[in-house]
């Protein structure tokens, strides 16, 4: 990982997300906040979009976010289409394209 | 605009601005909606799915070890004992096993199937709660602290709410033991 030796922010984002993340599970379990790590395939994502009821994103600034388009066809695909949300960033690229969905400012 | 511009590697267009040669590429981006369906219908789609249930299961088993732990603790705090720390789960795990159950229906009902991973068979762990589920990656523009701050709030300021929600988040890039997909031991960290 020379990239992430050399980038010093990055390192120092990591252990901020870490504190985060273990402030958060030792206050409130375990069970609240899962954390995984690395790179995911398209039928382990797909599989995620499934299982979830909202997708939640906070980029500050995006061009187009393809996510949110996956997270659609899923539920579109699995006829669960009603019992699912959005909570967007309004940074997001494609924050204009949609309707119906919640907005917030990350800031 | 008067730009000079000639065709680069792989057709990128470089364009000479401010003494930089920059490389744009105009292309379609979207989504291959056949090969959605056919992913969503392969047999990699229900074990990944089967495993990403395995994961919270594991989560919750977890958050049960630590909370008999810790009240293995509060017993002793009551009890005055001075003894090693090292030795004490084999002492009081006879009794936590009938005090830690009416403390949380949820973890009782996960208790049933304690040890059972092999999934066929075994209550969704996610089954009546609410999922919010996000991948990003390392990176200061995808905002993950702030995410994470106000998910924190949230918590804060819904008690009630706390065993109903779960917030799946893969990070792309982390350094961090997760818990995993291979069945890694996050180090039980409660003070």
């Amino acid at each position: 990982m020379w990239l992430f030796d050399s980038v010093e922010s990055l390192h120092k984002l990591n252990q901020d997300i870490i504190k985060l993340v273990k402030k958060i599970r030792n206050e409130f379990g375990r069970q609240c906040l899962i954390v995984e790590s690395g790179s995911w395939p398209v039928q382990m994502r797909l599989a995620l979009w499934s299982k979830a009821h909202v997708l939640f994103v906070s980029t500050l600034k995006d061009g187009l976010y393809l996510t949110c388009f996956e997270f659609i066809w899923t539920k579109y695909l699995s006829n669960d289409f009603a019992n699912s949300a959005m909570v967007l960033s309004e940074f997001t690229g494609c924050s204009s394209q949609f309707a119906g969905f919640y907005e917030f400012n990350p800031f | 605009m008067g730009l000079y511009y000639e065709l680069g590697v792989g057709n990128a267009l470089s364009i000479d601005y401010n003494k930089r040669s920059v490389q744009v590429r105009v292309q379609h981006i979207g989504l291959d909606e056949s090969f959605l369906e056919k992913t969503m219908a392969s047999q990699a789609f229900e074990v990944a799915r089967r495993r990403i249930s395995n994961t919270v299961r594991n989560a919750v088993q977890k958050e049960q070890i630590n909370m008999r732990a810790s009240l293995s603790r509060g017993n002793l705090n009551s009890l005055n004992l001075n003894m090693r720390s090292a030795s004490l789960p084999m002492l009081i795990a006879p009794s936590l096993n009938q005090a830690a159950k009416p403390e949380n229906s949820i973890t009782s009902t996960v208790a049933s199937s304690f040890g059972d991973t092999s999934s066929q068979g075994v209550q969704d762990p996610l089954q009546g709660k609410i999922v919010l589920a996000s991948i990003d990656s390392l990176h200061q523009m995808t905002g993950i602290v702030s995410k994470l701050k106000s998910y924190y709030n949230f918590l804060k300021a819904f008690p009630d709410l706390r065993q109903k929600v779960v917030l799946f988040q893969v990070i792309r890039g982390l350094f961090f033991k997760s818990d995993n997909m291979q069945g890694a031991h996050l180090p039980e960290e409660r003070s």
